[in-house]
């Protein structure tokens, strides 16, 4: 689970409580101009994730960085959970994949804070 | 290592990453395979017949109701690539009315298309409903708010017998 947050110029992520462990993420800090745009994508839990490294991978949880392709995505996902995704650019992931509550606001939220449509 | 691979690419090739690879003489194609999955793929989908393919998606299930998995399986392409691509699910969607502002409402198809977006999300998104505004504007006879009822009814199956059926009531 995470805590997203979206002020005037940042996109703010939050692993919460032991997943700060997992993930080996205290919180990511992601200027509005970098992120393309938010996807609510429950579907996205069974994609393949690629190399796990440094991260945790069980069975219905993923935390942690997974590098697929040459690209760099990172996970704090678990299941059954909605996952939003949010694609970056310019920035040291591509993709976050995240559990939150309330997916569809935040995504909302993130697509209308974005300064370039 | 790959990041690294990919920065002396750049630097040898000044951008056309892929062009300049396959012109190497000295690289033995095992070599190549290598370093073009560190690279990663060029976009290689015609994005014209891929927006045609979403957008039909869109039309059957709506915006909110169609998944990433329903529009993976309408074009083909991978998850990774439609982000990639257009960013998000709103980005395709964006992108889908922008092709339908270059090429005008020709169609009932693209109708439902721009009744979609009026409907889902244009009340919350301002970029959508400045798309959606403009190609009404572009589309003279068919963006007029008759017109539209009148296409929302016909969707639904009601077109001339609306009338009798309220009358009857």
């Amino acid at each position: 689970m995470n805590t997203v947050t979206i002020t005037a110029e940042n996109l703010t992520v939050e692993p919460r409580g032991l997943d700060k462990v997992w993930s080996f993420t205290n919180r990511l800090e992601i200027p509005l101009a970098n992120v393309r745009g938010a996807t609510f994508d429950p579907g996205a839990n069974h994609e393949p994730k690629g190399f796990r490294g440094p991260g945790l991978g069980m069975p219905g949880k993923w935390s942690g960085t997974f590098t697929r392709n040459g690209g760099k995505s990172f996970w704090n996902v678990s299941t059954p959970g909605e996952t939003i995704v949010v694609q970056l650019v310019n920035e040291h992931f591509d993709r976050l994949f995240l559990t939150v509550r309330e997916p569809r606001t935040i995504v909302d939220q993130i697509n209308s804070a974005l300064h370039n449509p | 290592m790959q990041r690294a691979v990919r920065v002396l690419i750049a630097r040898a090739a000044g951008g056309d990453d892929y062009q300049y690879l396959v012109e190497r003489p000295f690289l033995t194609d095992r070599s190549l395979k290598f370093i073009l999955s560190c690279v990663g793929r060029t976009r290689s989908f015609n994005e014209v017949d891929v927006l045609a393919k979403c957008a039909g998606a869109f039309l059957q299930t709506g915006y909110e109701a169609t998944s990433i998995d329903d529009l993976v399986a309408a074009t083909g392409l991978h998850r990774g690539s439609i982000y990639q691509a257009f960013g998000s699910k709103r980005g395709l969607f964006l992108a889908v009315l922008s092709q339908l502002a270059l090429t005008g409402i020709r169609s009932a198809e693209s109708m439902d298309l721009v009744l979609v977006a009026l409907l889902e999300l244009a009340p919350r998104d301002a970029a959508v409903r400045e798309l959606a505004a403009r190609i009404l504007a572009a589309a003279a006879d068919r963006g007029t708010p008759e017109s539209l009822g009148a296409r929302l009814l016909a969707r639904a199956h009601l077109g001339a017998e609306s009338e009798q059926l309220i009358n009857k009531k």
